[in-house]
């Protein structure tokens, strides 16, 4: 049986991985646009990535697009497949 | 940040993380289209509604205003393409050869449309191509044939869009023909421009 990861298993970083896993594979979506979307405050989205950037689910890139600083947020294999498995066992739960 | 709280894992809670995934997925494609798309069918759909009524009213200034208004609206879709994207694509992405895809379709409904409307007259001077009733409609169509493309792969609402202004370019080329220049500023730039304000402001 699947498991549950536990750390996407918190609601913002639920959302946070479903907003990536929704792009192309090897796409990366703005920083702003990710928190607007999601309605989550720069701090509050800053420190979930963190998270799941040191777990190795994404991958944070900063450059700068017309001289001024801009942060790509991309979804890393490993952190597809663990969302996959991660889903596959919220499907499992909902048949039990 | 807020506090860690593991959601617990009942068949409810569960199917509540499920429901929420299938939002958030339909939100971020959202907001993603309301980026890139709305600005852009705003842009042509404006220059849509300028060069078609000059072609109306004033044909001999038309020429210009087309090649004038064409080069700004291709400069700036490039450049918000390399620079406002909300999304980055990196050189393996699967979408850059679905794009490739995408173009070789679009040529071959450009010649085999074209071969469909034939025989072509050959323009004596560059004024006649650009005034001529079915070098504009033909023209127009293929440019709403890479929406229909577009929306396969993006947003059903650039294939609605795509197809339904198809749809009113042959009912003004066939039953307006003395109007069909301002009725394809106002229903073909019309419904880029709406459709394109509607993006916007719903799907932020």
């Amino acid at each position: 049986m699947p498991d549950i990861d536990p750390i996407i298993n918190v609601p913002a970083r639920l959302r946070i991985m479903a907003a990536l896993m929704a792009l192309m594979p090897n796409s990366q979506l703005d920083f702003r646009t990710l928190g607007k979307s999601l309605g989550l405050t720069d701090g509050n989205l800053g420190a979930h990535l963190q998270t799941l950037e040191t777990a190795g689910y994404i991958k944070i890139e900063k450059n700068f697009i017309e001289r001024k600083p801009r942060t790509h947020v991309a979804i890393t294999a490993r952190g597809r497949a663990r969302f996959e498995e991660h889903v596959a066992a919220l499907r499992e739960i909902c048949r039990v | 940040m807020e506090p860690e709280q593991s959601i617990p894992i009942t068949p409810e809670a569960a199917r509540a993380s499920l429901a929420e995934i299938d939002s958030v997925t339909q939100s971020i494609r959202r907001a993603i289209a309301a980026g890139i798309t709305a600005p852009l069918l705003i842009l042509w759909g404006a220059i849509w509604i300028i060069c078609f009524t000059t072609e109306q009213f004033l044909p001999h200034w038309s020429q210009k205003v087309w090649l004038g208004l064409d080069g700004i609206g291709i400069v700036v879709s490039m450049l918000s393409g390399l620079f406002q994207t909300p999304v980055k694509i990196n050189g393996s992405s699967p979408l850059l050869s679905k794009i490739g895809i995408a173009w070789l379709i679009l040529f071959a409904y450009a010649a085999l449309w074209a071969w469909y409307l034939g025989p072509w007259e050959i323009p004596h001077r560059a004024d006649d191509l650009l005034v001529d009733r079915k070098t504009g409609a033909y023209i127009c169509t293929i440019c709403m044939f890479a929406y229909v493309l577009m929306g396969l792969w993006l947003d059903r609402i650039l294939l609605f869009l795509g197809a339904g202004v198809t749809i009113l370019i042959f009912v003004g080329y066939q039953f307006v023909p003395n109007y069909f220049y301002l009725w394809m500023a106002v229903a073909g730039g019309g419904s880029l421009m709406f459709t394109g304000l509607f993006i916007r402001k719903f799907w932020r």
